[in-house]
Formats: C-alpha cells, sequence, structure tokens
C-alpha cells in the first residue's frame, strides 16, 4: 500500500490547494459561494469566552461551554432550577429542523442576554441560535471538496467556543475557527500531517475530525477520526494556537517503534472523542480507536500499542505521558469509545484526582491520573456473554452470538458523573452479534454492517436487545440501579438501538435521550422515571442543560435525528 | 535462577502429546525431556525436515553473523536468570523491566535478522503450521539432544521443558484459531493492506518481543486485577517466548557458522518449534494475562471512595 505521496501526479483541484510548506487553508476552494456559506440574520451578544470561564464551567448553571460540559468533562450541570418535584413541568419550547439526519452534535451555550448557542450538524453546517428561541443568528457551510472520489466522514459531534471564536472540526480534517458573532472564517489549518500526506493512500477516504474540539490555555485540542470503513491509515493527536490556527503539536498515536515493520501504517488508533483535561496536572485524557485492520489480527501482531484504550497526554508538550490499553490486541472492535470523566476519589486516604471510562466491553475503567495505574474496573453494567473476549469460531457454520456486539456496551455517546452523588450514569447496551471467521480471510459478521434495523435471524430467537440506564459507584464497582429504556424495540439490531447519552444535574436529575426517541429525566438516586417525552427523531448524543436567570427558566435541549429539540420549564420561584 | 516447578499441562494434554509422538505409555507421567527423547524415535521426522532446513541454510548462505548472534545469547540468558517468580514475589510498587530486558537482549538479533532476509527465507520455506506438522516437528526436536539442550539454558526444569513442548502440539490449534497461516497461504486480496503484512517468521519473534516490552508496565498498571495465576500465567509465556527466541538463535547460529553442528532436518526441527513457541506464547499471553473476564479477575477494591459534593 501506502507509496509516497506523488506530488506530481495530477490532482484533483482541492487537493491542489495544498501547500506543503505551510498549511493549506481551504476556504474559498469549494464551489459554493461565500454567500451562499454565510447566511447572518441577527448578530448574538458578545462576550469574550475565557479560560477563567471554561475554568468555571462545571460550576456555573448557567453556561455549557464544553462538549460534555467543564474541562473535566463530567456531563455535569449545577443548575438546580429542576428537580425531582418539578422536572414534570418541562415542555416544548421550541425545535430547530436541519437538513442533516442523524445529528449528533451536543450544542453549546455561551451565558449572555439571550444566551447564544452553537450546533453542529453532519452536513458540515455551524448554526448560532438564540438559545431562548431557537432563532438563527447566523448559519455557516463549509465548502465541501466537489470531489466524488473523496467521502468525507458525516459526522460532527459538536463546536467548542473560546474567546471570540467557535472552533470546529471538518469531515475533511481541517480545524476551523469562526467568528462567533458573524460566522465568518477567521483561520483554517489543514489537520493532516505533513507524513500522513506523504504516506497515506490517496484519497483519504474517511478521515476528518468528528469530535467538538477542546479548548484552554490558548490552544485548541483535537484528535483526528477514521479508520473502520477508512484505507489504511494512523492518526494524531493535535493542538492548534486558538488565535493563528497554527500546529503547536501533533502526537502520533501509532508509535512505529511498537508496531512490527510497516504494520504501523494501518495502526488507526485514533483520538476520535473529545478528551477531558486536567488542569492540576495539565493532562489531557483521550480514549485511542481499534487498531486497524478492526477483526483480522494476524496482519498486526503485538499488543497494538496505543490502540483501543486511553491516552494521557501532556497538553503543553503533547507527551504521551501514559496510556493503557483496556483490550491490547483487539479484534473485536472493542476500541477505546468514550470522552472520560475526571473526578476525585478517596485512595489510601487521599483525595485523588481519577479519570473514569466507560468502555465498549462494559466494563468502566477508572485510572489515577498522575500515575496511570489502574485503581479499580466496574463489574459489567453491559450484558456480556458467550466468551466475549475469545477468539471468533472458524467457519460461519461454528458462528458465535457473543454480548456485547462491536457497537459495545456503551456507545460513544458521553455519559455523565455526579459529584452530588458519586455515580457514574451510563447508556448501556445489552446487544449482541454472531461473529465467526473464514480461513479464507474474511470475517464473517451478522449486524456489525449496513445498520440492519432488525436483530438477525442468526442470533436465535431467545435473543433480544436491551437497553438501560444505569448508574455505576466507580469506587465499589456495583450497579447501583438500572433503567430499562421502554421505547428501544428489542427486536432492533444492535446499531439501530444503541441509545444515546446522559447529563446529570444537582436537581437530582439524570436526563437521557434513547435511540427510540424519547428524553427522560430520571431520579439520580434510585432511577426511577419522572419524566418522558417523545421528540420523534432517534437520539445518539446527550442532552445539555442550563439555566437561564434573565428568564428564570431551565432550559433542557438534545440533539433528535435531524432536530435540536429544546425544552424548559419555569423554575423562577425554585432553586 | 530455574523457574519454580509448576504444571503448565494438565496429565491428560500430557499424555496425548506422548500419543502423538508416539511413545504411548511407555513413558511415565512427568517424564523428563529426555526420558521422551529416549522413547520417541524421531530419526523419520527428522528426515522429513530436511528439505525446510536446506532451503533455508541454502537462502541465507553467509548472511548471517555469528558474532551479533552468540553476543545476544549471553544476554538473554541474563535476562531470563534475573526474572523473578512473579506469583510469589508479586508485582513491585513501581513498573520493572524484567521482561523488557528480554525483549532488548533479542531486539538487536531480531533487526539483524530483519536487514539479511531471515525472516523471509523461514517464512517462505516453512510449512503452513499445522498440527501435523507441529507435531513432526516436535517429534525431531525432542529426538535430538543436540536440538532439545538450548531449552536447559533458559531456565526450565525437564519437566517444565516438556510441558513446553507438548504445548506446541495440544495447543497447535489454537495457533489455527489465531490465523496463524503460512504467509504464502495467506490470500492477499482478502487481507487489508496486505503489503504491510509481515512474514509469519517475523511476525512471530516481532510479536513475542512487542509483548515482552509491554508486559512490565501492563502488570503494574493491572495488578489490582491480576491473581496470583495470572501472575504465574504471564510468566510462563514470557519464558515460553524466550525459549522459542533461543531455539531460533540457535538455528541461527547453526547456519551463520556453516557448521555441522545441526543437520538440515535439525535445523528445521528447532526452527518450526522455535517459532511454533513464540507464536503460540503470544496467542496465549493475551488470553491469560490481558483480557481479563469477570471469572478471572482477583477481587475488587473495598477501600475506595468517591469524593462527594454537597449542591
Amino acid at each position: 500500500m501506502s507509496e509516497e505521496f506523488d506530488f506530481d501526479r495530477e490532482l484533483d483541484p482541492y487537493v491542489d490547494a495544498i501547500d506543503m510548506g505551510a498549511r493549506p487553508n481551504y476556504v474559498g476552494v469549494g464551489e459554493v459561494s461565500y454567500e451562499e456559506r454565510i447566511v447572518q440574520n441577527r448578530r448574538p451578544p458578545e462576550l469574550a469566552v475565557t479560560d477563567e470561564m471554561i475554568e468555571q464551567d462545571a460550576t456555573n448553571p448557567d453556561s455549557w461551554l464544553t462538549y460534555n460540559k467543564g474541562l473535566e468533562e463530567q456531563g455535569f450541570s449545577p443548575a438546580n432550577g429542576l428537580t425531582t418535584d418539578n422536572v414534570d413541568q418541562l415542555s416544548r419550547e421550541w425545535v430547530l429542523s436541519t437538513d442533516s439526519s442523524g445529528l449528533q452534535t451536543d450544542p453549546i451555550v455561551v451565558p449572555t442576554d439571550p444566551p447564544a448557542m452553537y450546533v453542529t450538524q453532519n452536513n458540515q453546517v455551524v448554526q448560532c441560535l438564540d438559545a431562548r428561541t431557537g432563532d438563527t443568528f447566523w448559519r455557516y457551510e463549509y465548502p465541501m471538496p466537489e470531489d466524488p472520489d473523496y467521502e468525507p466522514l458525516p459526522r460532527d459531534r459538536g463546536a467548542v467556543v473560546y474567546g471570540d471564536n467557535v472552533y470546529f472540526g471538518t469531515a475533511v480534517m481541517s480545524m476551523l475557527a469562526l467568528n462567533r458573532y458573524t460566522g465568518e472564517p477567521v483561520w483554517e489549518t489543514d489537520g493532516l500531517t505533513e507524513e500522513q500526506y506523504r504516506n497515506y493512500p490517496y484519497p483519504w477516504v474517511g478521515y476528518g475530525f468528528a469530535q467538538a474540539p477542546l479548548a484552554y490555555d490558548g490552544k485548541i485540542f483535537a484528535g483526528q477520526s477514521g479508520g473502520d470503513s477508512s484505507p489504511p491509515g494512523w492518526t494524531y493527536a493535535l493542538a492548534f494556537d486558538a488565535e493563528s490556527g497554527e500546529v503547536m503539536w501533533e502526537t502520533n498515536l501509532v508509535p512505529k517503534d511498537q508496531w512490527i515493520g510497516e504494520t504501523w501504517r494501518h495502526g488507526n488508533g485514533s483520538a476520535w472523542m473529545t478528551a477531558a483535561y486536567d488542569t492540576e496536572t495539565d493532562t489531557l485524557l483521550w480514549n485511542t480507536g481499534n487498531p486497524g485492520p478492526m477483526l483480522n489480527g494476524l496482519v498486526r501482531p503485538g499488543p497494538n500499542q496505543m490502540t483501543a484504550g486511553i491516552v494521557a497526554i501532556d497538553a503543553t508538550t503533547g507527551e504521551v505521558k501514559w496510556n493503557d490499553q483496556m483490550v491490547a490486541h483487539d479484534i473485536w472492535d472493542y476500541d477505546g469509545q468514550f470522552t472520560p470523566q475526571i473526578a476525585e476519589m478517596e485512595v489510601d486516604g487521599e483525595a485523588t484526582r481519577v479519570v473514569i471510562a466507560p468502555h465498549k466491553t462494559g466494563w468502566a475503567f477508572v485510572y489515577d491520573i498522575e500515575t496511570g495505574q489502574l485503581l479499580t474496573r466496574s463489574e459489567p453494567f453491559a450484558k456480556q456473554d458467550g466468551n466475549f473476549l475469545g477468539m471468533h469460531p472458524i467457519g460461519e457454520e461454528n458462528g458465535r452470538v457473543f454480548f456485547p456486539g462491536t457497537a459495545g456496551g456503551a456507545e460513544w455517546s458521553p455519559d455523565t458523573y455526579s459529584p452530588r452523588t458519586g455515580l457514574e450514569y451510563i447508556g448501556a447496551n445489552d446487544a449482541g452479534h454472531k461473529a465467526w471467521m473464514e480461513l479464507g480471510w474474511e470475517y464473517g459478521v451478522e449486524a456489525t454492517t449496513g445498520g440492519g434495523t432488525d436483530v438477525p435471524p442468526g442470533l436465535g430467537e431467545d435473543v433480544f436487545h436491551e437497553a438501560y440506564v444505569r448508574a455505576v459507584d466507580p469506587a465499589s464497582g456495583k450497579v447501583v440501579w438500572e433503567h430499562q429504556l421502554p421505547d428501544v424495540n428489542p427486536e432492533w439490531g444492535m446499531w439501530r438501538m444503541w441509545t444515546g447519552g446522559t447529563t446529570a444535574t444537582a436537581g437530582g436529575l439524570v436526563f437521557h435521550g434513547s435511540s427510540g426517541g424519547d428524553l427522560i429525566a430520571l431520579d439520580d438516586e434510585s432511577g426511577d422515571r419522572l419524566w418522558r417525552d417523545d421528540t420523534g427523531g432517534r437520539i445518539t448524543a446527550s442532552p445539555v442543560t442550563w439555566l437561564d436567570p434573565d428568564v428564570g427558566k431551565q432550559y433542557v435541549s438534545v440533539a433528535s435525528d435531524d432536530e435540536i429539540v429544546t425544552y424548559s420549564a419555569d423554575v423562577s420561584g425554585d432553586g | 535462577m530455574a523457574y519454580e516447578n509448576r504444571q503448565h499441562v494438565t496429565d491428560e494434554q500430557r499424555r496425548d502429546f506422548l500419543k502423538a509422538l508416539g511413545v504411548g505409555g511407555a513413558v511415565a507421567t512427568g517424564a523428563t525431556l529426555a526420558d521422551v527423547r529416549h522413547a520417541v524415535s524421531g530419526e523419520s521426522a527428522t528426515e522429513e525436515l530436511a528439505p525446510v532446513g536446506q532451503a533455508i541454510r541454502s537462502n541465507l548462505g553467509g548472511q548471517l553473523d555469528s558474532g551479533v548472534i552468540r553476543s545476544r545469547e549471553t544476554e538473554l540468558v541474563g535476562a531470563l536468570e534475573a526474572l523473578p517468580a512473579l506469583a510469589e514475589s508479586g508485582v513491585g510498587e513501581e513498573p520493572g523491566d524484567d521482561f523488557a530486558r528480554i525483549a532488548a537482549a533479542g531486539r538487536p538479533l531480531y533487526d539483524h535478522f530483519a536487514e539479511v532476509g531471515f525472516f523471509e527465507a523461514t517464512s517462505d520455506n516453512l510449512p503452513a503450521f499445522t498440527y501435523d506438522y507441529l507435531t513432526e516437528s516436535v517429534s525431531a526436536f525432542v529426538g535430538s539432544e543436540v536440538t532439545a539442550e538450548p531449552l536447559s539454558k533458559v531456565g526450565l526444569t525437564e519437566q517444565e521443558a516438556v510441558d513446553l513442548v507438548a504445548s506446541v502440539v495440544t495447543d497447535a490449534d489454537q495457533l489455527r484459531h489465531n490465523h496463524w497461516v503460512v504467509s504464502p497461504d495467506i490470500s492477499r486480496e482478502d487481507v487489508e493492506d496486505a503489503a504491510a503484512l509481515p512474514p509469519l517468521t517475523k511476525g512471530a519473534m516481532g510479536g513475542a518481543m512487542l509483548w515482552l516490552e509491554d508486559l512490565d508496565a501492563k502488570l503494574w498498571r493491572w495488578q489490582t486485577m491480576l491473581t496470583d495465576g495470572a501472575l504465574a500465567d504471564a510468566e510462563w509465556h514470557a519464558r515460553s517466548m524466550a525459549a522459542g527466541f533461543q531455539l531460533v538463535n540457535e538455528g541461527a547460529k547453526a547456519i551463520a557458522d556453516e557448521s555441522a553442528a545441526l543437520s538440515d532436518g535439525e535445523l528445521g526441527a528447532i526452527l518450526s518449534t522455535g517459532f511454533a513457541m513464540q507464536a503460540l506464547a503470544q496467542s496465549l499471553l493475551p488470553q491469560d494475562v490481558y483480557w481479563i473476564t469477570e471469572e478471572m479477575r482477583d477481587e475488587r477494591r473495598t477501600d475506595l471512595e468517591m469524593v462527594t459534593t454537597e449542591f
């Protein structure tokens, strides 16, 4: 594979714009005119987002400034206007319909009057909205290349605000800064490294930025995505200068010297979800994706460092501090799929910064951030069955059903840790698939491709899929309670049924959006359902919530298929 | 230091192994390698393997550096002698480097092998590692004193040496299930990025070294989950990798010396057995030490508590 990139061959006009000397700027390259790309209706209130605001995001009930709220990515809001007593007062405030299905974005909310909301769409649109009404301040559409050979990664999980800009990573692996008051491009930087340009097979189909970036200390952090259906490649985590877009560091997630020969070239290992940032140790905690090829381990002997796990990276230098593979030499697509949560745990009598990672295998791993040592691993929060960490049997006739299937006991949807209860709330999938391998070197896997909507017949008549919200005590490892999601059809295949993420609040609530379309509120101590509404579309992302003190309301917003559905309740007399 | 005397194959597996070698009940359970050697007739098996050894020797004539090989052997034996009995000593408070030192001893040799085309020569000429072929190879291996002798350098007791070679036969199917198919038999069109596919023997030796380089940190990082049994397995599989390494080293040395220290058949036997040990150990190590299920793990800590906040 991987020939040296031939700069003399005839290039697509889009790629022709690439200047290896200076990182390229794609703005203006696409065929969509500037006027069509930006629609400006109104200007949102100005408020430069500072490091101090980001540090206080986790304790500010009025904001949602980073992907899973706060640098610790706890997914927890201190908003306490909505409580177990009044959550049933929630009603729909507004709905934004988009031209992009399967939205995966977690909205960002800046606490101005009115609050400004930023959402991204899979079709590479960024919108700035009035968070009270859903009215569009401005809308920006990224100029995608017209090359039919270049199929971009059609996912986007969100943006981040910092200073006077909003940042989002594109499906063609560039990082883009937009003026967050006007939607006008400020800078764009190519996120493919020079070594990737020289070694990746062209076109680089399937590589892009899918995650919401993280912003702090003058930097924008993002990991590359790609791998499962991409041509062979390997990935980096990067830091960009927030002002200039200059790449400050790039960290290879597939260390060549820990792979055999040239196998690193298809190592993948992408840090494809948003990192958590521990300011006390200046450490970024990132997931790492599956090794490549995804299911055939023979062509990549060894543990396949640093894939299918977690990596701690020095935020200033990009140096790898430590990493751990939850599944070394992964052959089941049990990659690291999480945005981790940073919390405090008492270890040997001392308060210790820990990172909690609910993993696809159905276990939550808890590490000491400073040492990288595994402190504990929870009991299974999702169904495990069928020798799921065993080799695939040979021959279709011997195919085995095992749980979790490749969709995982938990998917990428960000989960939540509540410092109020000390519990991790996880969107959990009891879903499996049947797999085998052929000595002709092909894996046969039912329900891992194509997004089938039914449980495959091969799984057997008595096999059903169920989804839950499960509360796990990270310290004891115990599953404290579970709530089954009734709107998830047990006959759905695992790619249809896996459920969304969770959001806990100081009001004693856990919000969850499910694959069946329900947005629900649970009691954080018992798991009892207190409120639900059918949003009308599948939910894969996590809800966000904020207080708007100027109008005395608490809002809850979630992406549901092609809509942003937002609820509110008057809480002026509460909290 | 000799590795403590622990049984690593069951009595049934040992009987199956002896039966496969055609020695039946002639050798009692608990037999030593010498006992097996005296009972088995490896002569015909060695003759069968002669074309394999001859082809490899022919392909590599004059390319291997005897000095590099001999210097690594000393390092390897030293690293193995320093290996602690993990199940007894436990994992230290800081990450160790006991296993990484074994890999470090082998790395220059691996690089030398890669440089001179050793892996291509062996992969191209070794047949697929089927049960029948491995049985034949092991039969030839144990039937010759000169091929089996290097196992004494890696700190195995006589009985453990039997366990080790027995597992090559009794666990042969494990290789099949792990896709360990001889390189030329791999269907290129079905393998993504086939150009980067390492030769089988390179994968066996290189993969073993990568696991050894990873193991110290893993045991330290995951010690809260690892039982004494898992630690013992880690040590056993690591020692198996090293034993395989030592056998391949001996084969390479015989080629480099251009001596008759090993016949062509013995060369085929020692290389086949050595690479199979490496492949097998790296298939079993993750299953026993890395892929820890609920049933396999140590008891969960009970002294941890989340720090909560009142809102």
